[in-house]
């Protein structure tokens, strides 16, 4: 067959460009707002997606990682006793008031978090360094985020107070913003110390745990039940936790539904652009059409050459989304502003945009009833 | 006069109607007319403009259904016949030379031709050899690359043609194929028309008020008020006339 749908777009791009252009940029306002979701709520799972555990066991049904409760010291011995297990930790969360050393800083309340700080600890394993695990076994010392000291009233080096305690901010780093608190990374007997007297149990809130290989964490986890034995708690992947974290803020917090009603006006705006200008092309060639319906040509494959229009369409808008949002997105990451992406959202995004593209292309095929052959013979 | 032995009709219309609606008022276009078109000659309908020329053409090559009365091409009736079967008899055996070039801007002269014959389950090749074979044979031969923009109105034209002849159809229809062109255009289309009628034995149907294509029809059907006035033959008016002359 001669490639009409091709030669056609590729000979008239001036008159398809809008329509592209309404596919990219419908994806390019998809993929941003996705990447900026991610980029926020990603961070309520900073404490799972930058540590290297594979397994977190916590108190039964936590929705989020800071709804930690205390959970019973037995449960380590029964991660221990799973064969495929390597390795456990205790990870202490505590919520606590802080003030900072500046005049006007009122409290601010923080997550402590509570971590082992061996050089082969699991928690915080990508964000520190060991040389600032070290450090942190100094008895009250702290890490903060760089970008939250001045929220905290505090600079590098100073004193400032949790609960009444004082402690020391030995670093600030990149990466360890949180959602509804300032975290706060420390050892974790300063976290005991932080925890206070109205400590509600003796154990801590998570146990993390490493797994021999990444393929046996699905098995690991399904043998690790609860058992009355070892008190209440429940084990979830890491991936499980950090989506499970992530849900929950996103949709306790109305966010989700937002953006899933601003996705959908997207598309909406998008293939109302989009339909209307590949009807106006398939108007504007509808004596052609209509003579090779003369000639035979049945409106089935008439059709088709509309629809691998669209497609068309679609793919070049998705090569406008591809590149502009990579450009837009990296910017924003440069500049701090909190953007993610990953590769199943980034495929989502991409089956909308040739989605939107196909569905246009089919309510643009309405354009063809035009092309009666009976009204070229007058 | 010896009567002349005639091949059996390939397009008949047997008292057809069409009227349309305009508004309020109901156009009687055609009513109850018959008429048999032959093969292996070019059939000439002339007649003032509106009398219903075109819309005869649409009814006797299936493009359009009659209120009343059947139509028949190559034996098949046509009025029965649903879209999908209609569109299969006219892939099959039908050309269409339309007022307007209807030409896609998107193509060259050659791909022009090709398209519709990949619809016939031609592969590329063979629709592009076609397609260069019979723009050689509409004397286009040195313009095969170029798309319609480039081209003069008597070429486009002789594209359009060569599309409805890519496919060798024992059916072409033609409406006012020469309106558009200079006397000396119109007159080679005509002649090409007639040259497609005797040739290659095909029923060609030619709807125009251009007086001078009757010189190269075998045929004319002039019509008035949709009716068909008269239906003669050229070639015996001029021997009659010769004979009267003598
Ligand atoms: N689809 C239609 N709807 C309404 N009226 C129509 C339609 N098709 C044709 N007519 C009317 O029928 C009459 C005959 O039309 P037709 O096209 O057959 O004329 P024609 O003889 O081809 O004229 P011309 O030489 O100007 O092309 C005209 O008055 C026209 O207005
Ligand atoms: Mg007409």
């Amino acid at each position: 067959m001669i490639a009409l749908a091709r030669k056609t777009l590729f000979h008239e791009w001036r008159r398809f460009l809008p329509a592209i252009l309404a596919i990219g940029f419908s994806g390019v306002l998809l993929t941003v707002q996705a990447a900026l979701v991610l980029g926020i709520f990603g961070s309520a799972a900073v404490y799972v997606s930058s540590s290297s555990a594979d397994l977190w066991a916590g108190y039964p049904g936590t929705q989020s990682v800071n709804f930690g409760r205390t959970i019973s010291p037995d449960v380590e011995m029964r991660l221990r006793m799973d064969p495929d297990v390597t390795d456990v930790e205790p990870y202490l969360w505590v919520e606590g008031d802080w003030h900072g050393t500046h005049e006007k800083s009122g409290g601010v309340s923080v997550f402590v978090s509570g971590i082992n700080t061996g050089r082969k600890g699991m928690m915080f394993s990508s964000l520190l360094s060991s040389g600032l695990r070290q450090r942190l076994e100094e008895p009250n010392a702290v890490i903060v985020d760089r970008s939250e000291l001045d929220q905290l009233g505090v600079s590098l080096d100073q004193a400032a107070w949790i609960n009444g305690h004082r402690v020391h901010v030995v670093a600030a780093i990149a990466g360890l913003r949180g959602l509804g608190g300032v975290n706060v990374l420390a050892s974790l007997d300063t976290a005991r110390l932080l925890q206070g007297e109205d400590s509600p149990g003796v154990g801590p809130t998570y146990y993390v745990a490493k797994v021999r290989k990444p393929s046996r964490v699905e098995a690991a986890q399904a043998r690790l039940i609860a058992n009355p034995s070892f008190g209440p708690f429940e084990v979830w992947t890491a991936k499980q936790f950090a989506w499970r974290s992530q849900l929950y803020w996103m949709f306790d917090t109305g966010a989700g539904v937002a953006v899933l009603f601003m996705a959908g006006i997207v598309c909406l705006v998008g293939g109302v652009i989009t339909s209307q200008s590949l009807m106006a092309m398939v108007a504007a060639s509808a004596r052609e059409y209509a003579v090779l319906n003369a000639l035979g040509a049945s409106f089935r494959s008439l059709s088709q050459v509309v629809l691998e229009q669209s497609c068309w369409v679609g793919g070049l808008g998705l090569l406008v989304t591809g590149i502009t949002s990579t450009v837009l997105l990296s910017v924003a990451a440069r500049h701090d502003v909190p953007v993610a992406m990953n590769i199943t959202i980034a495929m989502i995004c991409a089956a909308l945009v040739l989605g939107l593209a196909l569905v246009s292309g089919l309510i643009a095929m309405r354009g063809l009833l035009r092309a009666d052959p009976a009204l070229l013979l007058r | 006069m010896t009567p002349v032995m005639r091949p059996a009709p390939s397009l008949e219309a047997n008292e057809v109607s069409k009227s349309f609606l305009m508004g309020m008022v109901r156009l009687h276009v055609l009513q109850q007319l018959s008429v048999s078109i032959y093969p292996g000659e070019l059939t000439l309908i002339s007649g003032p403009s509106g009398c219903g020329k075109s819309t005869l053409l649409s009814l006797l090559s299936g493009l359009q259904a009659p209120d009343e009365g059947q139509t028949r091409a190559l034996g098949q009736e046509l009025s029965g016949l649903a879209k999908r079967a209609l569109e299969r008899f006219r892939l099959k055996h039908t050309g269409f030379v339309f007022q307007g070039f209807n030409l896609f801007p998107a193509l060259t002269a050659t791909e022009q031709v090709a398209l519709p014959l990949g619809y016939l389950g031609f592969s590329n090749k063979d629709a592009l050899e076609r397609a260069r074979q019979v723009l050689k044979e509409v004397g286009m031969s040195h313009r095969l690359d170029l798309r319609p923009a480039s081209l003069s109105g008597g070429e486009r034209q002789r594209v359009a043609l060569a599309r409805a002849l890519a496919k060798r159809p024992q059916l072409l229809f033609a409406d006012e194929p020469t309106s558009a062109l200079d006397a000396e255009n119109g007159q080679n289309v005509a002649r090409m028309l007639q040259r497609i009628a005797h040739e290659q034995g095909s029923t060609v149907l030619c709807v125009s008020h251009d007086p001078r294509l009757t010189r190269h029809a075998d045929r004319v059907l002039e019509m008035e008020d949709g009716q068909i006035q008269r239906d003669w033959r050229p070639s015996e008016r001029d021997s009659a006339a010769r004979r009267e002359f003598a």
